[in-house]
């Protein structure tokens, strides 16, 4: 509140005094002023006054899952929004029985109040659920499920179909080769071991099964080329931006995928029509809109900051990169995803160091041997877990054949984390 | 574009040709098995898992441990385009035996299902009766005298349960069996104990490989056991600095005196035996 008062009296300077650094002062208190404002705002809520007391006490609720259960090895993460109050709660439960978004549940069980730091570390995690409206937990309950359907339908029933899909993949090919491909083309990463996550994390590479928004303009692009044959330029690039839409909500809407589809379409944008400008100006406006809805992401979301950062860099740096890039081969989009790697690592850098204090050393070639591989591999993969829809004898081979990219790229990840200096901790 | 095609056709349909080949050829090699018997105890973390192949392909995995972890390792001794299991084989419904298995039964064919008839209660288990219900598997009840034909002289005799007992315990209703070709066999005992052991001891139980029953726990392996079975390898299946302090010292100690050559999937990760039906190798790496 201060600081816009004070931003209010650097404007009433400049009407007196002319100078434009008092604008730019002005604007920056009064933006600044603002912004804590709207964090505040956020902040206020808690637990509601009706789960209040019941907080350390063995209480009985109903509630509706309403987010796609996050299924871990050995655990499964229910996200229910309670009938009384309104509060969503995390619930971690056993892998066994499965449940679906939009069932609704009962649960018994001890409601907690989040602890702020996990043993051994210094993530905040209460701040972390916090930034979602995510204020209690409750660890295995006795779950009995009453009621589904209670979701939103038209999410209820793309989330069935990408299911289905991950389910066509893991019938037609082997592990950790099936969930790799699911993670690379929809995002459903949950399946992926972690020893596979690890190393991805290890060479700087773990935005490739994390549907960052290279995945997405990857799609948009094929989209877009399919469409490009047979109609004109415009309606093709329509047509790749409503690819990216559709796939976004295909693949369950998260706020991560949102986003990712967002960047996409700015990058997206800015590589077919060559206006670097006009993409900037998307990119900041994208970033402003997201910040307003949910201020707390612009602190403890790290998806939110590394994906904002990389696609600044790719826009910002990488025509830098590009002109010490001359003697890479262009063939195979060596050169072009040499010189995307390297921007995006450089504008991430700071906050990746500041966040895992880790430095990965192969994350240049490691990336650029994983990425050459990404869209063919996105290809046969979609390709099979769409056959797998008719039958498995059709998808067989789609499979087999992104079932070997994605093998190679496996083993590409497991070889450079596997090197003694692949990382630099500090 | 179309001279483009005409000038490099015969190189590429060369490639392609060879491409082909060496397919079919890897295709042969894969299909035609390794021309004999291969027992595999995968390293499942805290838990049971174990992938039997026959020279003729037919392939037996008998128990699933605790999670996911089962699916890796099948890709490893499985080929990438076989999605097929022709039996699964549940010792007793403890999750360190059947979590995995539920995830096997999601996403292979498998044509036959046999377990002991153990009752329990947790959710893993009741998945378990779902999906061999929704996926159309064949159940069987594995009793002593039930006797699976693998092919080429390769048999699969059950020992154990003899009669179901009343009992909360799985531990009591546990499905032991005999794996045999030629001179050769294995004991597969699951989580048996001692209670259970000496009901089989007048059987023909004489091995060259035991899996240690209950992953090496005090439970289980008593001195007439290891007596009557005094096998050349001994193989115990258990997590890394599992909670349970599985395997026992007393019974290491046991193991080691008997003469019996011991393997832990704990420490050296998963074991490879395989038999000829004259004798039996064993390696820690791939064979």
């Amino acid at each position: 509140m201060f600081a816009v008062i004070v931003g209010g009296f650097f404007l009433l300077f400049w009407h007196f005094r002319r100078a434009p650094l008092f604008v730019l002062l002005g604007v920056l208190f009064i933006s600044f002023g603002l912004g804590a404002v709207r964090y505040g705002l956020k902040d206020r809520k808690g637990i509601s006054p009706e789960l209040k007391n019941a907080v350390g006490q063995n209480s009985v609720l109903t509630g509706v899952v309403v987010r796609e259960p996050d299924e871990r090895e050995n655990s499964t993460r229910l996200l229910v929004k309670s009938e009384k109050g309104g509060d969503k709660i995390l619930v971690v439960a056993g892998r066994y029985p499965e449940f679906s978004y939009g069932d609704i549940l009962r649960l018994e069980g001890t409601l907690e109040e989040p602890v702020r730091r996990l043993a051994d570390s210094d993530f905040d995690y209460k701040a972390y659920l916090a930034k979602d409206e995510i204020f209690l937990e409750m660890f295995y309950p006795e779950i009995r499920k009453t009621g589904e359907g209670a979701g939103w339908k038209l999410k209820e029933a793309l989330i069935s179909i990408k299911q289905k899909y991950v389910q066509n993949l893991s019938r037609a090919l082997p592990e950790p080769e099936a969930s790799f491909l699911a993670g690379l083309t929809v995002g459903a990463r949950k399946s992926i071991p972690q020893k596979v996550l690890d190393d991805f994390t290890k060479v700087g590479a773990i935005h490739v099964v994390a549907l960052s928004g290279y995945n997405v303009t990857i799609v948009a692009r094929a989209v877009a080329g399919f469409f490009g044959s047979f109609l004109p330029y415009f309606a093709s690039v329509f047509a790749g931006l409503a690819g990216i839409f559709l796939f976004a909500v295909l693949t369950g809407a998260s706020a991560t995928v949102v986003r990712a589809s967002i960047m996409a379409a700015i990058l997206y944008f800015a590589g077919l029509s060559g206006r670097v400008y006009q993409a900037k100006t998307a990119l900041f406006v994208a970033g402003f809109l997201m910040i307003l809805l949910n201020p707390k992401i612009l602190r403890f979301d790290l998806s939110f900051q590394l994906s904002f950062l990389a696609t600044l860099g790719l826009l910002y740096i990488s025509p830098f990169v590009e002109k010490f890039a001359g003697f890479l081969p262009r063939k195979f989009l060596i050169k072009e995803s040499a010189v995307a790697t390297l921007s995006a690592q450089i504008a991430v850098l700071p906050v990746l160091l500041y966040s895992t204090g880790a430095f990965s050393v192969v994350s240049l070639p490691a990336n650029v041997l994983i990425l050459v591989a990404v869209p063919a591999a996105m290809f046969f993969g979609f390709l099979a877990g769409v056959a797998g829809f008719l039958n498995y004898w059709l998808a067989a081979p789609f499979g087999w054949l992104a079932y070997v990219l994605a093998a190679y790229q496996l083993k590409a990840a497991e070889l450079f984390a596997s090197l003694p200096f692949s990382q630099i901790n500090f | 574009m179309k001279k483009f095609f005409e000038k490099y056709k015969p190189k590429y349909i060369f490639i392609l040709g060879l491409f082909f080949t060496a397919s079919l050829a890897w295709f042969a090699v894969y299909g035609a098995g390794r021309g004999t018997l291969q027992v595999v105890f995968l390293d499942v973390g805290q838990g049971d898992a174990i992938f039997v192949e026959t020279p003729e392909g037919v392939q037996v995995l008998i128990d699933g441990g605790p999670n996911k972890s089962v699916l890796g390792e099948l890709s490893e001794v499985m080929p990438f385009y076989d999605r097929s299991i022709d039996a699964v084989v549940l010792t007793h419904p403890h999750l360190d035996h059947v979590g995995g298995l539920v995830e096997v039964l999601k996403r292979y064919e498998v044509g036959y299902a046999v377990e002991s008839g153990a009752g329990h209660s947790i959710a893993e288990f009741a998945e378990w009766h779902n999906l061999l219900e929704k996926m159309g598997v064949a159940k069987v009840q594995a009793r002593r005298g039930l006797r699976l034909e693998l092919g080429g002289g390769i048999l699969l005799d059950f020992l154990l349960p003899e009669k179901m007992e009343e009992s909360d315990d799985p531990h009591k209703n546990m499905a032991v069996s005999r794996l045999s070709y030629g001179r050769t066999c294995f004991l597969f005992t699951g989580d048996m104990e001692r209670e259970l052991e000496w009901r089989i001891l007048e059987d023909n139980i004489g091995c060259q490989v035991l899996k240690v029953g209950h992953h090496g726990s005090k439970t289980s392996t008593s001195d007439a056991f290891l007596e009557a079975v005094k096998p050349d390898f001994a193989v115990i299946s258990a997590g890394r600095a599992n909670r349970y302090g599985h395997p026992n010292e007393a019974i290491l100690e046991k193991l080691g005196a008997s003469g019996a050559k011991v393997f832990r999937t704990d420490i050296a990760g998963t074991i490879f035996m395989e038999s000829d039906g004259k004798e039996i190798s064993a390696s820690r790496n791939s064979l």
